[in-house]
């Protein structure tokens, strides 16, 4: 259901009323007790406010490492999207190399020229960095795991196939890099093979080339499908972890209620206002909150 | 040191002859009692009366297992309100209507929630925003984007999670550039 | 018979010596209406001894003839019962005052929860390593650097605590030193007293304002050491301390002695005279400062110094089994073995490359072993036995119980004030001056001072007409 402020306006008024009556005839009997400033005051009480403010350390911490996975889980998002559209084009010109019938051995050649074009592109995009960090090359991220090779499978890799973990709650953990072989070899090899058959002018072989490049795409895309999840992921737990932050800030033990006190009594002084001005059944318009800590 | 008052504010006895049935009718009984909270900073003791008392089935989120808040209404304090925890006296929040911050502050309830809230009627709706007062209070922010919904008739309440891109979770209360927002009909409570 | 004016002259002037003494007394008590340990005086007026009648072994007449009054005694007001329970009391209240000031110090030094304290560093000192498990590369030597700064601040800061105890050890041992020897002060006072007044007793008369001081010294060392006190036939006390005589009479007295012990960080031991035994110091002010000094304070060091060579043991485990950007195995990650000691090791602050965040040799992107570092945070064990609590849930648990200790001597050591000053009161109005009362016995005095000298005056005025006025034959 709707509710709208106007409804709460009304429903405020209505009890604005009970309540300043209830203000008035509260019993409040106030006896001060002692600040919570050394343990002896209340030794169970201060050993929780400790705890509460590792909490809270604690979810900044995580929320940092949130902020730093979803970084480099984009970059590696983007990364894969240039890879799927250099593999968009390479499917084109394949489609084009396997209708042989119509091409000069030198009009297959320029295909070719430009799928290999498109296999460097590849190896560029193979070892793209965030921060000078590779993506894709799993623990080794200081060097380029890959490079196109000249024979097949069409490319090395030298990096490993670690797993960048991150802590993201307690005892809750998530991968964030892509395997860079896994999801970049069925490309390379299916860009290398399509580059030679098209050079060599066998339309037959493009065809079979053609689900090769198909394959590979859907390898990429795939990857990037786990990606986007994880991406999610994080962005509900991120969710979660700021409201908890903003709850849990919103405990006050630190004493800053001098400047407060004092605020607050400049608006006991507009109740009084407020108060007559409803008796007397008028709509003044109410001085904003700001103007009382001017 | 401490002392627990019964305010009854009426009884009466109607007695049925012909039904032999005695039946009381008993106006409501506010029963007052001692909670404690570090509302001003320093831990005191305070007396509240029970109409006050609010029960959060869920909890709130980081603090699940505190089912029952009080939420006082000082004049001393007002506009803002404190809601306190009575599971632990570190535990309270300043709130405050979100209204007074934001003009046409509206939002949806779901079914699911509305339910937990036995909420039949959005008139028996009332929102607070939980307040983040850093060292400098010039600097306070409200909750807009998890506002606390209170059913008033049957004191049940629940943080909720709105999606709606207006209104976020660190809503500065005195804005950037020193103004507030002016709102039509808003009104100085909770 | 008829009794010679001579007689009734003589007693007269007794009697105004008596009321005199009245007049003096209450005078005296007046002035020391003020005066700390003051016992107010009474005056015990008694009859003398009455003459029995001349005669040949037997009066003659009827009855006795009373001789008149004079001062008897000068008693002290003094409840002997009272004074002893008093000194019991504040004995133990000084014991509870001094525990409770040391673990007051402490909670200063520990400065939770709003201060800085190791709360807060700690929660600092597992961000930093957070941030490094998010970029754990070579190239990220500012964050490194960070860990080893965060590192040393946590260090530093559990090193400086550890110090600060001991201080408070220290300065508790020189309380005691001082307290020793403002015991042996009040000894020699006693014996002082003593043997000034046996002398002034010998004399018959009471020296009443001197026991005044003696006992308000025996107030003051029942403070410091448990004593009890009797008095011997000739007015002066032995002062003893459970069955060790330290003031014999008007003989002698035997120190305290403070003998550092090696043993003990060269604290002081108290011994019941050069080269004596242990004292048997009962359960007063100085038995408190030592409780606090050996127990109480140590007792605190002691969680400390676990949790510093907990967070050392874990985190070498686990760093050790790491490798740093080099491909080298890691290094300690701190040094030292306990609060005191506790550093990072020298060579890791000089180069932070050599921080082992990764599991693998080579691996620059593997944060492995920085992960295992903040489970810490949540988990001791692994590397330490299931069971090992956390270095926050052990710190918690310290400052929760300090507070816990810290209160219950609070409460004890008022409830013990309260008691002391029901005590004190008690003393006061049965030993303390009303200046009502002693107005009252002073006009008392005053109007027999007066009655004394008309029947005085009377006598003389018969004598004078015996002696001046009779067998003037021949003038």
């Amino acid at each position: 259901m709707r509710i709208t402020h106007r409804m709460i306006s009304d429903t405020t008024i209505r009890n604005l009323r009970s309540n300043l009556t209830r203000l008035e005839s509260l019993h409040n009997s106030i006896t001060t007790g002692k600040r919570l400033s050394r343990p002896s005051d209340d030794p169970a009480a201060v050993a929780r406010s400790l705890t509460y403010s590792a909490d809270i350390a604690a979810g900044e911490a995580y929320l940092r490492t949130m902020d730093s996975a979803t970084s480099w889980m984009s970059a590696t998002d983007s990364a894969l999207d240039q890879a799927g559209n250099v593999l968009q084009r390479a499917r084109e010109l394949a489609v084009q190399g396997a209708n042989g019938g119509s091409m000069t051995p030198s009009d297959m050649q320029s295909l070719g020229a430009e799928v290999d074009q498109l296999l460097q592109q590849l190896g560029v995009i193979g070892n793209a960095s965030l921060r000078g960090q590779r993506l894709f090359a799993g623990q080794d991220i200081d060097n380029d795991p890959f490079a196109v090779s000249a024979v097949l499978p069409g490319y090395t890799y030298t990096g490993d196939n670690g797993q960048m973990r991150r802590e993201y709650d307690v005892n809750a953990y998530l991968i964030i890099n892509t395997p860079g072989e896994a999801t970049f070899a069925p490309a390379f090899t299916a860009q290398f093979n399509l580059r030679d058959h098209l050079n060599a002018g066998n339309a037959t072989a493009v065809t079979g080339d053609l689900s090769e490049v198909d394959q590979a795409l859907e390898t990429i895309l795939s990857a990037r499908a786990e990606v986007g999840a994880k991406m999610n992921r994080v962005e509900a737990a991120q969710g979660r972890q700021e409201l908890l932050q903003v709850n849990l800030e919103g405990l006050r033990s630190k004493n800053e209620d001098t400047d407060f006190a004092e605020a607050v009594s400049k608006f006991s002084v507009q109740e009084t206002v407020y108060k007559a001005s409803l008796e007397a059944g008028g709509k003044a318009i109410q001085p904003s909150l700001l103007d009382y800590l001017r | 040191m401490t002392a627990t008052s019964v305010n009854t504010t009426a009884t009466g006895t109607a007695r049925n002859e012909t039904a032999g049935t005695v039946s009381t009718m008993t106006m409501a009984t506010t029963r007052m009692f001692e909670i404690r909270t570090t509302r001003y900073g320093e831990m005191e003791t305070v007396h509240v009366s029970e109409d006050t008392v609010l029960a959060f089935p869920e909890g709130v989120p980081g603090f699940e297992r505190h089912l029952r808040f009080a939420l006082i209404e000082d004049g001393k304090l007002a506009p803002f309100c404190w809601l306190q925890s009575l599971h632990d006296p570190l535990v309270g929040f300043l709130v405050i209507d979100p209204g007074l911050l934001m003009a046409n502050y509206e939002l949806d309830v779901s079914d699911p929630d509305a339910e937990l809230l036995g909420l039949d009627d959005p008139s028996s709706a009332r929102v607070l925003s939980i307040l983040v007062v850093p060292e400098n209070i010039r600097a306070m922010t409200a909750s807009l984007q998890a506002p606390l919904i209170v059913n008033q008739r049957k004191r049940i309440a629940k943080q909720v999670i709105l999606t709606d891109e207006r209104f976020p979770l660190r809503h500065p209360v005195f804005g950037n550039d020193g103004t507030v927002e002016q709102s039509l009909g808003r009104r100085r409570s909770c | 018979m008829s009794i010679s004016p001579f007689f009734g002259l003589d007693m007269a002037l007794r009697a105004l010596h008596a009321q005199q003494t009245g007049i003096d007394v209450t005078s005296h008590n007046v002035a020391n209406a003020n005066t700390e340990g003051y016992s107010r005086q009474n005056v015990t007026i008694v009859t003398t001894e009455p003459f029995a009648s001349p005669g040949m072994n037997r009066p003659a007449s009827a009855g006795q003839i009373g001789t008149g009054s004079i001062a008897g005694d000068i008693q002290r007001a003094r409840d002997i019962f009272l004074d002893t329970q008093w000194r019991i009391e504040a004995g133990t209240a000084s014991n509870a005052a001094n525990r409770n000031d040391a673990l007051e110090q402490v909670e200063v030094i520990l400065d939770e929860p709003q201060g800085v304290g190791l709360s807060s560093l700690f929660n600092e000192y597992y961000r930093v390593w957070n941030e490094l498990s998010n970029d754990p590369s070579a190239h990220a030597l500012p964050v490194r650097t960070t860990v080893v700064q965060q590192s040393l601040s946590l260090t530093t800061a559990i090193n400086r605590i550890a110090r600060q105890f001991g201080d408070i050890r220290t300065g508790l041992d020189a309380e005691v030193v001082t307290d020793v020897g403002e015991l042996n002060a009040l000894s020699t006072e006693i014996l002082q007293l003593n043997e000034t007044i046996v002398q002034i007793e010998l004399t018959g008369q009471r020296a009443n304002d001197l026991r005044d001081r003696r006992d308000a010294t025996l107030d003051r060392m029942s403070q410091l050491v448990q004593v009890t006190s009797t008095e011997n036939a000739d007015g002066s006390i032995n002062v003893l301390m459970g069955a060790q005589v330290l003031v014999n009479g008007t003989t002698s007295t035997t120190d305290l002695v403070a003998v550092p012990n090696a043993g003990n960080n060269g604290f002081a031991d108290i011994t019941f005279g050069s080269g004596g035994p242990a004292a048997t110091l009962g359960s007063s002010g100085i038995a408190g400062r030592l409780t606090a000094r050996d127990t109480l304070v140590p007792k605190y060091q002691a969680s400390l110094n676990t949790i510093a060579l907990n967070l050392i043991t874990a985190t070498n485990t686990l760093h050790a089994a790491g490798f740093d950007v080099n491909g080298n195995p890691g290094q300690p990650f701190f040094t030292g073995t306990d609060a005191a000691t506790i550093s990072v090791n020298t060579a890791i602050q000089a180069d932070p490359a050599l921080i082992a965040a990764s599991d693998t040799a080579g691996s620059s992107g593997n944060n492995e072993v920085a992960l295992d570092i903040i489970r810490l945070r949540t988990s001791m064990s692994p590397p330490l036995p299931v069971g090992t609590p956390t270095s926050e849930t052990a710190y918690n648990s310290m400052v929760a119980a300090l507070g816990s200790d810290t209160r219950t001597t609070r409460n004890e050591a008022s409830t013990q004030d309260a008691l002391v000053e029901l005590l004190t009161r008690r003393r006061q109005s049965l030993s303390g001056v009303s200046l009502d009362e002693e107005a009252t016995n002073l006009l008392r005095y005053q109007r027999a001072y007066e009655a004394a000298a008309r029947v005085l005056s009377t006598y003389d005025e018969i004598l004078d007409k015996l002696i001046n006025g009779t067998g003037v034959v021949g003038r």
